[in-house]
């Protein structure tokens, strides 16, 4: 029977999505509430790095969604994504340390560091596509 | 067992520490040499720009060397590496997210972009000891 098909490897993904889901929609609502909170809210400093360290809590949700759902795989899959994220963590490493050099010395713009993790996850993603296509 | 793994990794590691001293030495040349070159003669957007990633190339060097060592580990050495490159992806994943949240919601000081690879092989070799020592 081949991987992809196995019925466990389906329910173990299907746990992901749902997971990952109800993780997003938390996100976006801690999201949108701290900066909701902080622009008409009269919060002091303390209640504003609350605020805005809220999303954390469900990225943190996503996190343990992963961690489920990589204790899942067999043992080839899971090859493919540390060596996925091996890449990207390699390829974020090096972009985010040459753009340094560019903002510092050839005056780029400042790239704030909220997009570091996004450029990890979607890099990652990309790498693990590559990856499977070349096992296959 | 241990004295194996030592044995094997004995020479790959003092490869890796004359590797990654010679890089070094390019490293500190570059990034001195281009800071000075720019700061002196104030050369066009493209030029400062060339000379800014300038230091991307020894740290190049230092990723090859990297990657040699770790092919001339054991299995186990080399999962102990890459469990700990995951936990260094993770930390600073999160670590970015918070502080970015931070910069863009609670006022906090920009952070250049260029810490993030120091910070990335900080984290790692302080969790390759810590996943060494889970091991024993």
């Amino acid at each position: 029977m081949p991987r992809e098909t196995s019925p466990k490897i389906i329910s173990n993904g299907r746990r992901y999505m749902g997971n990952m889901a109800v993780a997003s929609v938390l996100y976006t609502a801690a999201v949108f509430g701290g900066a909701f909170a902080i622009r008409n809210e009269d919060l002091p400093q303390w209640g504003v790095i609350l605020a805005a360290l809220a999303p954390l809590v469900p990225a943190l949700l996503m996190l343990r969604a992963y961690m489920i759902f990589l204790s899942g795989l067999d043992e080839f899959q899971r090859r493919i994504q540390s060596e996925a994220m091996l890449y990207s963590a390699a390829i974020v490493g090096f972009g985010s340390f040459a753009y340094g050099f560019l903002e510092e010395w050839a005056d780029f713009p400042h790239l704030p560091l909220i997009w570091v993790f996004p450029a990890l996850i979607g890099v990652w993603g990309a790498a693990a596509c590559v990856l499977r296509l070349r096992y296959k | 067992m241990s004295n194996y793994c030592e044995s094997a990794g004995k020479p790959a590691a003092a490869r890796l520490f004359r590797d990654m001293f010679g890089a070094g030495i390019v490293y500190l040349a570059a990034v001195l040499g281009a800071g000075l070159a720019i700061k002196g003669f104030a050369p066009p957007q493209w030029v400062a720009a060339l000379l800014a990633v300038a230091p991307i190339a020894p740290a190049l060097l230092m990723l090859a060397a990297q990657l040699r060592y770790m092919r001339a580990l054991d299995e186990f050495q080399r999962r102990v590496q890459s469990e700990a490159v995951l936990i260094a992806a993770a930390v600073i994943a999160f670590g970015t997210l918070a502080y970015g949240q931070l910069e863009d919601m609670a006022g906090f000081p920009d952070l250049s972009m260029m810490w993030i690879f120091p910070a990335l092989c900080v984290v790692w070799s302080i969790a390759t000891l810590f996943v060494r020592l889970r091991y024993k």
